[in-house]
């Protein structure tokens, strides 16, 4: 049948198209992004039609070259990976669609490299996605590393490639940690199949080197999606790489590495083991810190880029918290603040691609002088802001309710307070950035006009998004408790 | 007897809808302008419509849509809400005359996003008084924080933006608060929506009673400016006269308190308080705000920070009134709650009046202009007596139903509190008027006054006629009256 081949699809066709994107390059039209941007969107319907297969019939299992699990390979696409394929494969669609064409100026000749790199980068992450595979999700991270870190190096300023290379430094850690984790895994349980894991695992809980395997996977997944104090990376690298780069990889990268972690914590263990061992203490710690740091951080920039950024660091600071809660309720919030977060994030990089590209302005200092001329784009970064915050009734309140109760039904208060304060300290430089914006008078720049079209529909699709918020959160609720929260909590 | 109708969600969108047609009327002031007096009419009467259903003791109610399964967003016009939604809604008629007056004779900059904001504060406010559940209540409560901060940073000055800076900072910290409470009952009780007499009985017991009721008072009370997290009011000073008038006399300050009534009256419900006791701090707390911010007054030479304590002062006098948990307090504090707003706002008014004519803001350098402009001086004289207490002005009888509310209650230590704030009352005001009335020292001189700007003085004439109107006027007495017992027999019986 060709719908068990479709999770496969979802990944092939824009890694294949990497390599047709030289070919076509040959050719007027059509142009290198327009392609790339043609092969994501046959993905984002395939992950579509996959993710309502999920809903309707279950799971989707896929054995590559025929070879039956846990000998083969094994793709899955349950109500969560489908999800979350859906989720990757929308975004960066959207941001290469209308970010794609504004970009020429940076990439100049080079635009069939850039884009295969940016298709390469997706398919990576795909891949780490929607594989059941330990081993096979570690061949896809170095692939959307690699791809990457030829991302960032591509950036116009001149210290892009140190940016670059810092990330290498640091990721290749991370996939080595990961690598050496999955190693010890296979030593322990003799499987790589994640299934088949969880069945051979519960015998060998009381092996120590299980659980050494587990921290070196944890601690590989951390570095990649810079966890704090692993995220040192991930400001130089969002700051300097090129605008189109940045739209498409920041608001999704550190997505599958959150989603590997969910994985293996609340499928791949048993949480009494976990707990035995306290790590969910340890998610919540770490997650605490990252929202402090991400936010004090936050704070300081001046770069707008860096600023969001370091948005980001808190903002996955406090996904992993309300992973380490450990409860229904607020896994759902963790999830939801998942998908949003790629939004409000598509929505603000969008923003600071079409104000770069008008004006040149990359600090919040120049961006002050424009709002008389691009009222509409400010319009939409604010509704994004405040959907960053948590403000009722935007996207970000749903999933901070559902974090919070969750902490709340869990018992934990701290947990729950630094959901709370999390939307504080979001608050407290997200609203120094509208102050200074909005408040402080910089002499007006009559050369600017309004943001490039593309640029600011898909900013308004994002912000349209922020604001049905409320109407998806019943669908959401619906296909999460009837789909992976039933089968981790029963 | 249920109404279903959607004119309370069209009273509430007018004024959000108006605020982006004076955005797109900006270059031409004069239909900008209309633009918020067509809102401020439209929504005044529909909002009056409201009034025969809810008076014959009907309760209208609008379903929103339902986006955490669960807990239904609702509308929910009964007598409490209405009373504040019809005063707000029917001050901003007023305050719309004056902000044009006092926005034009000053050359304000940024006018567009001053009225934009404040159509939109409007919507918000009414958005509370007709919030149905919780939920509803804490979006408008959020939205009311947003739209106000324009005006409080409006002048743009180092002074202002730390003012905007503080009260985002108090306002947000109290919505954490709040939201907590919130999920916290939803978890809970598995309800969100506003029952007369509470629907939390017997979810929760001891400490985790006592620390949700804290989260729901604490998020409130910083709108409500109650002493210990007051100082934001003061400092919001900074912000143009009319904003003081009507959201830092009525609107803002007056949704904080109207939260607290509604936590204690739908939410908790007298009868668990009062068995758990966990209301006495807050009376306690209450009663130490109203002394201390009117010995604060006392000693302010700004005139504005002075009305600004007198406020936190008359704001804890209404806390104190709910918190009594008596029915004659329940009544006491919503009369309050209406009868302070006519007389405050006269005061902001009058302060705007002398700040536009006279370039005057401290009450010590009002020497000798109560000669040269007496009818602001007049208008403010009658005010601060409505506020102490004096008959037959409308504080009069909100100040006799505290009383009586104290004396039926288990402190009759209270009433004496509501005194001596009377007493306090005139001592603060008096100065005002004694320093106007007195001759200049020597050496100083009178300065020029400008013409009297009818723009201006029109609305405080009109407001304090309500002022007056609300204490004499059996028709409008009664009506008043009416929809306040209305409330009280909901939540406490009988």
């Amino acid at each position: 049948m060709m719908r068990d081949q479709w999770p496969a699809l979802i990944f092939l066709v824009p890694f294949l198209g990497t390599f047709l994107l030289p070919f076509l390059a040959r050719f007027k039209w059509p142009s290198a992004c327009t392609a790339a941007a043609f092969f994501l969107w046959i993905s984002v319907l395939l992950s579509a039609a996959v993710l309502g297969e999920t809903a309707l019939s279950g799971p989707l299992s896929y054995a590559f070259s025929g070879w039956p699990p846990p000998m083969g390979i094994e793709w899955r696409a349950d109500s969560l990976s489908a999800l979350m394929a859906l989720l990757m494969t929308l975004s960066a669609a959207l941001s290469l669609s209308v970010s794609g064409a504004s970009s020429e100026q940076e990439i100049g000749s080079r635009a069939a490299p850039f884009f295969m790199s940016v298709l390469l980068a997706v398919s990576g992450l795909l891949g780490m996605v929607l594989t059941n595979d330990f081993f096979n999700a570690f061949v896809f991270l170095e692939i959307s590393s690699i791809a990457t870190y030829a991302l960032i190096a591509s950036g116009p300023i001149r210290s892009a490639p140190y940016a670059s290379f810092r990330y290498l430094l640091i990721g290749t850690l991370g996939a080595t940690l990961y690598l050496l984790g999955v190693g010890y895994w296979y030593a322990a349980t003799g499987t790589l199949n994640m299934s088949d894991f969880v069945t051979r695992s519960l015998s060998a809980q009381d092996n120590p080197i299980l659980m050494a395997g587990f921290l070196l996977i944890f601690l590989g997944l951390a570095i990649k999606m810079g966890l704090t104090p692993f995220h040192s990376w991930m400001p130089d690298a969002y700051a300097h790489a090129s605008r189109t780069a940045a739209c498409v990889i920041a608001p999704i990268a550190a997505k599958a590495p959150i989603y590997l972690l969910i994985r293996i914590s609340f499928w791949a263990a048993s949480p009494e083991w976990l707990e035995h061992w306290h790590f969910w203490n340890l998610l919540k710690i770490l997650g605490f810190l990252g929202i402090v740091t991400g936010s004090l951080l936050a704070f300081r920039q001046e770069n707008f880029r860096r600023l969001l950024a370091y948005s980001s660091v808190s903002q996955i600071g406090l996904i992993v918290l309300a992973l380490g809660i450990h409860e229904r309720n607020a896994l759902f919030g963790a999830i939801l603040h998942l998908v949003f977060h790629a939004f409000m994030k598509t929505g603000l990089f969008l923003f600071a691609a079409s104000v770069e590209s008008r004006f040149g302005a990359r600090t919040v200092q120049e961006l002050s002088g424009l709002v008389p001329r691009m009222r509409i784009s400010f319009a939409v970064m604010t509704t994004s802001v405040f959907s960053l915050i948590g403000i009722p009734p935007l996207a970000g309140f749903f999933s901070k309710w559902y974090m919070l109760s969750g902490a709340l039904l869990a018992g934990d208060f701290w947990a729950a307070a630094a959901v709370v304060g999390s939307g504080l300290l979001s608050a407290l430089y997200l609203f120094k950035l509208l102050e200074q914006i909005f408040f402080r008078k910089n002499p007006e720049d009559p050369k600017t006009k309004e943001a490039p079209s593309m640029l600011l529909a898909g900013a308004i699709l994002t912000a349209a998004v922020n604001l049905a918020g409320g109407f998806l959160v019943p669908l959401f609720h619906a296909w999460a408790h009837n789909g992976f929260l039933k089968e981790i909590f029963g | 007897m249920i109404i279903v109708s959607a004119v309370p969600l069209l009273a509430i969108a007018v004024s959000a809808a108006s605020a982006v047609l004076i955005f797109l009327a900006r270059r031409s002031p004069s239909l900008r302008e209309s633009v918020t007096f067509a809102a401020a009419f439209l929504k005044f009467g529909l909002i009056a419509s409201l009034y025969p259903a809810v008076s014959a003791g009907g309760t209208v109610a609008f379903r929103l849509a339902e986006w955490i399964p669960g807990a239904p967003l609702s509308l929910r016009v009964d007598a409490l809400g209405l009373t504040f939604a019809v005063l707000s809604s029917g001050l901003w008629i007023v305050t719309s005359v004056y902000s044009l007056g006092y926005m034009r004779a000053l050359r304000e900059h940024a006018q567009t996003r001053y009225f934009a904001s404040f159509a939109l504060s409007l919507s918000a406010a009414v958005g509370i008084a007709f919030a149905g559940d919780l939920i509803t209540f804490f979006i408008f409560y959020e939205m009311l924080t947003l739209s106000t901060w324009p005006l409080v940073a409006h002048k743009e000055s180092a002074e202002a933006l730390k003012a905007g800076r503080k009260y985002l900072v108090y306002s947000l910290s109290a919505g954490a608060l709040l939201l907590t409470a919130i999920v916290w009952t939803w978890l809970s009780t598995g309800s969100t929506a506003f029952a007369p007499g509470g629907f939390i009985d017997g979810r929760f017991h001891g400490s985790a009673l006592a620390l949700v009721f804290f989260l729901f008072i604490a998020g409130c009370a910083v709108k409500a400016s109650l002493f210990p997290v007051h100082a934001w009011l003061p400092s919001a000073m900074a912000a143009p006269v009319p904003v003081s008038a009507l959201l830092h006399a009525v609107a803002v300050v007056k949704a904080g308190v109207f939260g607290i009534l509604r936590i204690t009256g739908y939410v908790f419900g007298p009868e668990v308080l009062q068995s758990s006791a966990i209301h006495q701090p807050l009376c306690a707390l209450a009663a130490f705000t109203v002394i201390a911010a009117s010995l604060i007054a006392l000693v302010q030479d700004n005139f504005k920070r002075r009305l600004a304590y007198s406020t936190i002062s008359q704001l804890a006098c209404i806390v104190l009134g709910t918190a009594l948990l008596t029915a004659g307090g329940f009544k006491g504090a919503i009369l309050h709650l209406a009868n302070h707003a006519f007389l405050k706002i006269t005061l902001f008014f009058t302060a705007g009046i002398i700040y536009v004519q006279a370039h005057r803001e401290n009450v010590s350098d009002f020497r000798g202009l109560g000669r040269k402009m007496p009818l602001p001086f007049i208008l403010f004289a009658l005010a601060a007596a409505g506020l102490a207490g004096f008959p037959p002005l409308a504080g009069f009888i909100s100040k006799w139903h505290l009383c009586l509310g104290s004396a039926d209650s288990f402190e009759r230590l209270y009433m004496g509190v509501f005194l001596f704030s009377s007493l306090l009352n005139i001592a603060y005001f008096f100065p005002v008027i004694q320093s106007a009335f007195s001759e200049p020292k020597v050496g100083h001189s009178v300065p020029e006054i400008q013409d009297n700007n009818w723009l201006l003085l029109a609305p405080a004439c009109l407001t304090a006629a309500l002022g007056l109107a609300f204490g004499c006027v059996p028709l409008l007495m009664k009506a008043q009256s009416g929809l306040a017992d209305q409330a009280v027999q909901a939540v406490f019986g009988g």
